[in-house]
């Protein structure tokens, strides 16, 4: 049977279609609304993303170290400092630390850096730097009394070789 | 190390964890796949490769044969190739993924993924989302396991290196070593770079895994929003180079491939298995995420349950956890996951404290966004399907297995919670979004079958 255009009836193919059409909407309009939720939530997040980013004029630039924006505390300091003395520390040197003004805790923040940074040398982790180590590595400001031959040293702390006793 | 050497090291530590997708796509090149797009498969094969890579290392290091690059990443490749034989050839009417043109809310929905791995890639590269934890603990670790040639019992038996948690699973570590082992040393920026790596594989396998559960679009929006959830929270909370991002992408894809129909055929369930052992191999808690991905799953689940189910979703896990396990207790070092006192020694008034404290936490993150956006796309898909109760369910367990580790500790838990909170709520969010998509209207039709479809409709001598 030929299919023709004829007047709606409820029970028709066109009168089914225009109900359908009429729940779809309300379906339709809802997946929009989902869409539209999840894609400004998504663009909303990126935006809130960039407020870590450093200022624009170091988007680009290669950090000094790994930790140049973070919350890290003194990471930065220790990371540098560290990878700039790591020539001046000897492969499977002794190394012990201590701190000026002494700050066991900040010593042994320095000692896991160390571990990570000064590989292929020997970490002391007693809490009192040993009598005779082949290095001592002193965080914060010089020792008023050198412990030894100054191998290295910046703002952020210094490396000695200790005086033999 | 010379000038330009650190570069270089770093690009070949890079390109050694591009051996993973090789060592995986054995097994993402089977037909049972095919209904998968190209780059679906691709990032599928590097978590897959991930996985057996590690088991590997793993077994290698309990068994004492020591770690080879090319010999590793062709162990797993081969064994990539035999799990293919667990797998049936896909039906018949199972059409392969059809390549159709994205539709405007595909593309608007794929540029906000790529704009959100951008800025967390540019976030990572400028040093202002790398994690302290990098140089504490999975640096030192990858570092000695390299130079070792396998997992070194010695190392981790230090006492003065305890702070480094030696029962900690191995995956993350066993990675780092892995490519560090090809480079000849851990280049700390290359490391951190897995972060926006990761979260860009996730980008290109998400939507794929989830078109098979909801409908196209819904599938690239609810990824798009994933991808931006992790984006935001790992530049938030410093997450680049430690376990979270690892764990996360895990977590993702075991979910997203088993809440939807995919997860009731082999293919899918010896996926979802692979990334179950990845989760549970990343961090500690992995492991009551898998266990509760898989309670839900055999919950959820009316169908009789059968043994091949079972042991494609819970065998890669045992032999991952499980070797890793038997390592620890040969070599004296420790008999299960370190835990924060004695099980059940909690301190119950503490609640609110706790309570209060991870709200702060979580707020701590832009007003709680980044998790407050799941929920209102989840109240505005208004999931009816069941698929959306595997997702909710992990999400509720795991809320409560952290409210439960929280309540142990110290005494004053404040500092711990606040360093810790904002990432290991952080898949609580992506999963309501995968709840929403999971639990969505039914997938798309192929459009070969829409046609079909239509012209019975129109020829009136067919039905």
């Amino acid at each position: 049977m030929p299919r023709t255009m004829h007047t709606a009836r409820p029970g028709g193919p066109e009168g089914a279609a225009r109900l359908d059409s009429s729940r779809r909407r309300p379906r339709g309009e809802r997946r929009a609304a989902a869409h539209a939720v999840g894609l400004i939530g998504a663009i909303l997040l990126t935006a809130a993303s960039l407020q870590k980013l450093p200022p624009v004029r170091d988007l680009l630039r290669v950090p000094a170290t790994p930790f140049d924006y973070t919350q890290a505390g003194e990471a930065v300091q220790i990371y540098l400092f560290l990878t700039q003395a790591a020539p001046f520390v000897p492969e499977r040197a002794s190394v012990s630390f201590s701190s000026e003004p002494r700050d066991r805790a900040r010593e042994v923040r320095w000692k896991q850096f160390a571990q990570a940074l000064l590989i292929d040398r020997r970490i002391c982790w007693a809490p009192e730097p040993p009598a005779r180590t082949d290095v001592l590595i002193v965080a914060g400001a010089r020792p008023p009394v050198p412990p030894g031959d100054l191998l290295f040293e910046t703002p952020y702390g210094s490396v000695w070789k200790p005086a033999a006793r | 190390m010379e000038a330009g050497g650190p570069l270089r090291a770093g690009h070949v530590w890079l390109a050694a964890l591009l051996l993973l997708p090789a060592a995986g796509a054995p097994l993402l090149v089977h037909p049972a796949f095919r209904p998968l797009s190209r780059f679906c498969r691709a990032g599928l094969s590097a978590g897959v490769g991930a996985v057996l890579v590690s088991t590997l290392m793993t077994w290698c290091a309990f068994l004492r044969i020591p770690w080879s690059v090319p010999a590793l990443a062709a162990g797993a490749a081969c064994v990539a190739a035999l799990l293919r034989f667990l797998l049936r050839a896909p039906a018949r009417d199972e059409p392969p993924h059809s390549g159709r043109r994205p539709t405007a809310m595909v593309a608007l929905a794929a540029v906000a993924a790529a704009a959100a791995v951008a800025v967390a890639l540019d976030a990572t590269a400028t040093g202002a989302a790398t994690s302290v934890d990098l140089l504490l603990l999975w640096g030192p670790k990858a570092q000695a396991f390299a130079a070792a040639r396998t997992i070194d019992a010695g190392f981790l038996a230090t006492p003065a290196l305890d702070y480094m948690n030696r029962s900690y699973p191995p995956l993350v570590t066993n990675l780092y070593a892995f490519a560090t082992m090809a480079a000849g040393g851990l280049p700390w920026g290359a490391a951190t770079l897995c972060f926006p790596l990761l979260l860009g594989a996730l980008a290109l396998s998400l939507p794929g895994l989830l078109a098979r559960a909801t409908r196209r679009d819904l599938a690239a929006v609810a990824s798009a929003l994933v991808i931006a959830v992790i984006a935001f929270l790992g530049v938030r909370f410093e997450i680049a180079g430690n376990g979270d991002m690892p764990l996360w992408i895990f977590e993702a894809l075991a979910v997203a491939a088993l809440s939807g129909p995919f997860g009731k055929d082999r293919a899918g369930a010896l996926l979802s298995g692979l990334f179950l052992a990845g989760a549970a191999t990343a961090k500690v808690e992995g492991l009551p995420f898998a266990a509760a991905s898989l309670a839900l799953y055999f919950l959820t689940r009316r169908r009789r349950i059968s043994l091949s189910d079972v042991a494609l979703l819970t065998v890669p896990g045992a032999a991952a956890l499980g070797s890793w396990f038997l390592f620890g207790a040969s070599r004296g070092l420790f008999l299960g996951f370190r835990g924060f006192g004695r099980p059940f020694e909690i301190f119950p008034e503490r609640l609110s404290q706790v309570l209060a404290t991870i709200g702060a936490a979580l707020a701590s993150a832009s007003g709680a966004l980044p998790f407050l956006l799941p929920a209102l796309f989840l109240a505005a898909v208004g999931p009816r399907r069941r698929g959306a109760l595997l997702p909710l369910g992990v999400a509720a367990v795991l809320c409560g297995f952290f409210l439960f580790t929280y309540l142990h500790g110290g005494p004053d838990p404040k500092e711990w919670i606040f360093w810790t909170a904002g990432r290991i709520f952080a898949p609580v969010a992506f999963l309501l979004v995968l709840s929403a998509a999971a639990g969505g209207p039914p997938p798309d039709r192929e459009p070969e079958e829409s046609l079909s479809r239509t012209a019975a409709a129109n020829d009136p001598g067919i039905g």
